[in-house]
């Protein structure tokens, strides 16, 4: 399930849903990699969800990566606190305290992780595409200020210790 | 042939040895990730594949700089690097006449098999795992390339081996095999 943008976002808030023009292989094959990689490195279920709880103004950890080729897009992958702690640890193995620089390490080398998962997904379906490196940014209230030519959706999934989210962000 | 003998520990701590874990292999790890580099060498050291003496570097760059053909046995390289990425450091190494024989093994995110054959056709890769990887999935993968390296090693070694005297010093573990093969 994905949902537009509606929270500090000018540009989304209006447009109902599945008229964004957000391409629906990207929505679709987004949500799929993101289950299939996090379900691999959590070793459990990771599952679609309604809402979510990192809405709110807690503590987050976002790992954000580009991608060119024959569509162009950004992908953010949003954690908050327990989220973030829980996926480190199955990930590395071992315990990555929130506020370590390791934290940001990690968080990058996920969405590198799921970000390759989509390439490929994306080209078994016909359609080329080439990743940047991540980058990741810690803290909360974060503000999506969109540019008129761009739009965005928003994932929400959950695992066994909390809900975290997926943002996507494309040109019009 | 006695200093071979008696300097190389891996064959001769046990001349019928069959089991690669009779052999250390000076692995560098090339990642721009500190927490990756830390996670492929308790994986490797949990495959049991081999005995490991580790070099990491988290940029191609710095590999290179760090780079020593006798003293590097294998090479674990990460594709997305800053600086130099590992498709251009892996055609770095094949373009040195003198450590071009050197099994690359890329460990990357990149899942796509247009990638993979990339890999292989551009930078002539030995292995391709992609992350996130099994201790499984690395023994499937990584046993052969080992057993290659112990391969090339154990058939000039052992005719000398069944030569040494019985009161030849126990052998010591420690250095790369092939800086004492060429020695």
């Amino acid at each position: 399930m994905y949902h537009d943008i509606s929270l500090h976002s000018t540009h989304n808030a209006d447009m109902p849903l599945g008229e964004s023009p957000v391409p629906a292989v990207l929505c679709e094959q987004t949500e799929k990699a993101v289950v299939e990689a996090l379900s691999k490195i959590c070793l459990s279920d990771v599952v679609t969800e309604e809402t979510y709880t990192g809405s709110e103004h807690r503590e987050k950890v976002v790992g954000m990566i580009s991608f060119v080729g024959d569509l162009i897009w950004t992908m953010d992958l949003i954690l908050p606190h327990d989220s973030a702690e829980a996926i480190a640890q199955k990930f590395a193995g071992f315990d990555i305290p929130y506020e370590s620089q390791d934290m940001g390490d990690v968080v990058g080398e996920v969405v590198n992780v799921i970000a390759g998962v989509l390439c490929g997904n994306l080209h078994s379906v016909g359609i080329r595409s080439q990743m940047s490196l991540p980058t990741v940014t810690r803290g909360n209230a974060f503000e999506l200020m969109l540019p008129d030519n761009l739009v965005a959706r928003e994932f929400y999934f959950s695992t066994f210790e909390d809900d975290f989210c997926v943002r996507i962000t494309s040109m019009r | 042939m006695q200093e071979i003998l008696t300097t190389n520990t891996l064959v001769a701590a046990d001349p019928n040895a069959t089991h690669l874990n009779d052999f250390a292999v000076r692995a560098m790890i090339i990642d721009d990730s500190r927490v990756m580099r830390s996670m492929i060498m308790q994986s490797l050291q949990k495959a049991e594949l081999a005995a490991f003496d580790f070099t990491e570097a988290g940029t191609g760059s710095e590999a290179l700089d760090k780079f020593d053909a006798d003293l590097i046995d294998l090479i674990f390289v990460d594709w997305n690097m800053p600086e130099m990425n590992g498709i251009e450091f892996a055609r770095h190494i094949r373009s040195m006449p003198w450590a071009h024989h050197i099994p690359i093994v890329m460990i990357t995110s990149e899942a796509g098999t247009d990638k993979q054959q990339n890999a292989y056709d551009k930078a002539r890769i030995s292995c391709y795992v992609t992350k996130p990887f099994t201790v499984e999935e690395l023994q499937d993968k990584i046993g052969p390339v080992i057993a290659a390296i112990a391969k090339k090693l154990r058939p000039p070694l052992a005719p000398a081996i069944n030569a040494a005297p019985a009161s030849a010093p126990p052998a010591k573990q420690s250095g790369g095999f092939f800086t004492r093969l060429l020695n």
